[in-house]
């Protein structure tokens, strides 16, 4: 006979009971210990940004730094009336556009899906941060299973993705009142439909010479993602166009150039390489970017967003939603948050040389 | 007559210990390509605080990260005859690549930019030629010559570290 009151049940009743609490609070215990990207390095809550915008978006631009640091969707509402949203993050390779884009398929169907190609160069992710950037924020579906699986790190594991927990368990000695804060409460908006502001100048200054390589073929993965890009849009009536952002570094060279045109004729697409219409675009990189020619600030990038806002509207008609009363509060809501930072940032940058949030950052 | 014999053949013998030993000595003392700056040594891999005791002030330097700056981030420091690119690895910051790029520095061999293919090879006849670069391997460095895509003169010289077999 049982000693515990109620027999084998109530055992079962105990054990699943606490089994139950175990679960919540490991769960808790997660959601205090990821990272919530919201003093010096913001670039991880894009992904999951993207979820919280409820609009659709006739332009979706996709790519690395290249893409959200160049590209400004609200100056392309100001002026075009273009909605817009831009699914980039750091360092995102291909394979990962490919995924982020499969996935927003899910969501909506641009008219025009715009690809920087500048990561065609980049073999392989960096660090395994680049690739949580990526991942964390992205919901669960077939697309994030796979982008993980096509770009892991050998280091990392699909089980920390699943449970990021085991990754993030030994942040304990390091969480801040953020970490506490916004595990049960919903972050402030860091981008601006996927845009980085950044209202600091730092004058364009002499890079280093790059080292010549023999071979300047992009990887094979990286091709054949693109080509599954291209397969992706023409399946869906999308039309794609690829470009190539004015950040200065690393070099664009020539080799790459022949391979990303020869791809855009044989598959009957635009490519626009912006680096060649800088002075067309009125870029001047002693004002228009905030770390010596890497990225533009938010005055180049709002000319380069001008520049080819005109460019995508008149070859793909598309459309001026201005006139449409709840976007246009939503944009407009949006566009007023924007310019408010924006003269913030340089106000901050005028008084003080730099801007305090992302001093830390660059240090 | 015997111990004449006896004698010489000691002295063979030591001597031929000797030269060995001396062989020995000489192949383990050069393991690895430095860049040698005022009689001290500059190392792929050393820490750049010690580096920049050796190079002194940069003449200019910028943080080359391409997105987000994290813990993988570059930094380039330029000087008038050469270039070092640190990396951080944790929190230390390393020297990942030193590139000669004027004349007035050149390499423990004796090449410097400017120099022309044929001494290159004189210098490194082991080097493996590719499209005008010159590819070296010692222990865990290489060394990486270009001579341009007409193969004609020395452009740069890269210290960086050896691809992992």
């Amino acid at each position: 006979m049982s000693k515990y009151r109620g027999g084998k049940w109530g055992r079962y009743g105990i054990l699943t009971g606490g089994l139950a609490i175990f679960l919540c609070a490991v769960y808790f215990l997660q959601l205090v210990l990821v990272p919530k990207y919201m003093g010096t390095v913001i670039e991880g809550n894009f992904t999951g940004e993207y979820y919280r915008d409820s609009t659709r978006h006739e332009l979706l631009i996709v790519g690395n730094c290249e893409s959200y640091e160049n590209i400004s969707p609200m100056k392309l509402w100001e002026e075009y009336g273009i909605t817009s949203y831009i699914r980039g993050n750091s360092n995102q390779l291909i394979s990962q556009s490919y995924y982020l884009l499969r996935e927003a398929l899910r969501y909506e169907k641009p008219k025009v899906v715009l690809l920087n190609i500048q990561a065609m160069a980049v073999a392989e992710q960096s660090s395994e941060e680049y690739n949580r950037m990526v991942f964390d924020g992205m919901k669960w579906s077939r697309d994030k299973l796979e982008g993980i699986l096509s770009s892991k790190l050998e280091e990392e594991s699909l089980a920390e993705y699943l449970f990021p927990i085991l990754r993030y368990h030994s942040r304990w000695s390091e969480l801040s009142g953020e970490d506490l804060r916004y595990a049960f409460q919903e972050k402030p908006l860091k981008s601006y439909n996927g845009y980085y502001l950044r209202a600091d100048i730092r004058p364009y200054s002499e890079f280093p010479t790059e080292r010549r390589r023999s071979d300047y073929t992009f990887p094979e993965k990286n091709m054949r993602y693109l080509q599954e890009i291209e397969t992706l849009c023409r399946e869906n009536g999308i039309e794609l166009v690829l470009m190539k952002a004015p950040s200065l570094y690393p070099v664009w060279v020539e080799p790459y150039e022949e391979q990303i045109i020869e791809f855009a004729e044989k598959n009957g697409i635009y490519y626009v390489n912006t680096l060649l219409y800088a002075d067309e675009i009125g870029l001047d990189m002693s004002t228009d970017t905030y770390d010596e020619g890497l990225h533009l600030n938010v005055y180049g990038a709002e000319k380069l967003s001008v520049w080819l806002g005109k460019e995508l509207k008149e070859r793909y008609a598309l459309t001026d939603f201005r006139g449409e009363e709840g976007l246009a509060w939503v944009y407009n809501r949006r566009l007023e948050e924007y310019k408010k930072e924006k003269a913030e940032q340089k106000e901050e940058f005028e008084q003080l040389g730099y801007i305090s949030k992302y001093t830390m950052q660059e240090e | 007559m015997r111990a004449g014999k006896r004698t010489v053949a000691a002295v063979l013998t030591a001597l031929m210990a000797w030269s060995v030993s001396f062989g020995t000595l000489a192949a383990e003392q050069k393991t690895k390509y430095a860049f040698v700056y005022q009689e001290q040594q500059v190392e792929v891999g050393m820490a750049a605080d010690a580096a920049f005791k050796i190079l002194g002030k940069e003449k200019s330097s910028k943080v080359l990260v391409n997105c987000a700056d994290d813990s993988g981030s570059e930094k380039a420091y330029i000087y008038d005859n050469f270039e070092i690119i640190t990396a951080k690895q944790g929190k230390k910051e390393v020297v990942k690549e030193i590139m000669l790029t004027g004349g007035e520095v050149s390499t423990e061999e004796g090449i410097k930019v400017g120099d022309l293919p044929s001494a290159v090879k004189k210098a490194y006849p082991e080097a493996k030629e590719e499209m005008g670069l010159y590819t070296v391997t010692l222990g865990e460095t290489q060394l990486v010559i270009d001579c341009g895509l007409k193969d004609d003169k020395v452009v740069t010289i890269t210290y960086l570290a050896a691809e992992k077999k």
